[in-house]
C-alpha cells in the first residue's frame, strides 16, 4: 500500500497509485474540486493529466472517510472566497483555518464532520444521527465551544485542548453514528 | 444600540433569513445552526420583514442578488415569545431590512440562536 503525505504531520495510508504519490497533495487538491462524495470536476492541467486518470480510477475506491476529509479540507480553504459578496460574513483568520485543519487531520478523529463557517469568524463541526441527537464543535482562535443535544436535554461546554475535543466527538460518534 | 432605532410593533409579520449554500447540510437537507450566530458585539441578526408582501415577492427580492441562496422564515409573535425584539432598520438598498435582537439589545446569544434555528422554517432550498 502506498502512502500520501497530507499537509501537517499526518501520513495517511491509502491505495494511492504510485504515479500519484509523486505529485504533491496540494497539486492534487488544486486539480480536483469536490462537489459531492465522489463527484468532482477537474481543471485541465497538462502536467498532471498523466496522474489524473490514475487518480480518477482509484478515488472511487477510497475509504469514504478519506473522501470526506479531502472534501472538508477543500471547503475550509474556499470559505472566505465563497462569502466575499456577503457583507455579514467575517473573514476567517489563518489561525481559525489552521486550527480547523489540524482537527480534521487529527489521526484520532474517527468520523469526519460536516463543516460550516459562521458569521462570527469561526468554523463549526456538526454531527447528527437519525434520531436527531446532535453534537456541535465551534472553533475559536483559543478555545472550542461544544453543544450536545439529545432526548435527555441540551448541554453546552467549553474546551481548550484539541485532544479533549477529539475524545468528545468520538464519544458521540461511537454511540450515535453507524459507520464507527 | 442606536437610539433612533424603532422597535417594530407589528404583532404578526413574517421575517425571512437568507442562507448561503455553504451553510446548508447536504447530508441532512437542512441549514446549519451557524446561520444564526452573530458576532459578540453585533446589534442583532439581519432579516427581511415581509412589509405586507407575499412570500413569493419576498423570495424573489432576496434571490434577485443571490439566486443560489436558501431562505427560511419565522413569524414575529414567536420572536416575542423567545424574549427577542425586532428592530426596523431600513437601508437604502433594502427598506425591509430589520434586526432581531435580545430584549436588552445585546444581540443573539448561543441559546437564542439555537432556539431560532429550531423555529425558523425553510421556504426555499439552495441551488448547488
Amino acid at each position: 500500500m502506498s502512502q500520501i503525505h497530507l499537509p501537517g504531520t499526518l501520513t495517511y495510508p491509502m491505495s494511492w497509485p504510485a504515479t500519484a504519490s509523486s505529485g504533491s497533495y496540494t497539486e492534487i487538491i488544486d486539480l480536483i474540486t469536490f462537489q459531492n462524495k465522489i463527484d468532482f470536476k477537474v481543471i485541465e492541467s497538462p502536467m498532471l493529466d498523466g496522474i489524473y486518470s490514475s487518480v480518477h480510477n482509484e478515488i472511487i475506491n477510497y475509504e469514504p472517510e478519506y473522501l470526506n476529509l479531502m472534501e472538508n479540507l477543500t471547503k475550509i480553504e474556499m470559505f472566505n472566497k465563497s462569502f466575499d459578496n456577503d457583507e455579514e460574513f467575517t473573514e476567517l483568520s489563518p489561525i481559525i483555518i489552521e486550527r480547523t485543519r489540524k482537527l480534521l487531520l487529527d489521526p484520532g478523529l474517527l468520523v469526519q464532520p460536516e463543516v460550516f463557517p459562521t458569521y462570527r469568524g469561526t468554523i463549526q463541526f456538526e454531527y447528527e444521527n437519525e434520531s436527531n441527537d446532535y453534537f456541535e464543535v465551534e472553533i475559536f482562535e483559543d478555545y472550542f465551544k461544544c453543544y450536545h443535544r439529545n432526548e435527555a436535554g441540551k448541554t453546552r461546554f467549553q474546551l481548550n485542548d484539541q485532544r479533549e475535543v477529539i475524545i468528545k466527538i468520538n464519544e458521540f460518534a461511537e454511540k450515535n453514528i453507524k459507520q464507527v | 444600540m442606536s437610539l433612533q432605532r424603532k422597535i417594530s410593533n407589528r404583532s404578526e409579520e413574517w421575517l425571512y433569513r437568507h442562507i448561503h449554500p455553504n451553510m446548508w447540510s447536504k447530508k441532512y437537507d437542512r441549514p446549519s445552526s451557524s446561520i444564526f450566530k452573530t458576532k459578540k458585539n453585533e446589534d442583532g441578526l439581519s432579516v427581511h420583514r415581509d412589509g405586507g408582501r407575499t412570500k413569493e415577492l419576498v423570495v424573489e427580492y432576496i434571490l434577485r442578488n443571490n439566486p443560489s441562496y436558501a431562505i427560511s422564515r419565522i413569524i414575529t409573535h414567536e420572536e416575542i415569545s423567545l424574549d427577542l425584539v425586532v428592530y426596523d432598520e431600513p437601508t437604502a438598498e433594502n427598506p425591509y431590512h430589520s434586526l432581531i435582537s435580545g430584549k436588552n439589545a445585546d444581540g443573539i446569544s448561543d441559546e437564542l440562536a439555537e432556539e431560532l434555528f429550531e423555529r425558523f422554517t425553510v421556504v426555499v432550498k439552495p441551488k448547488f
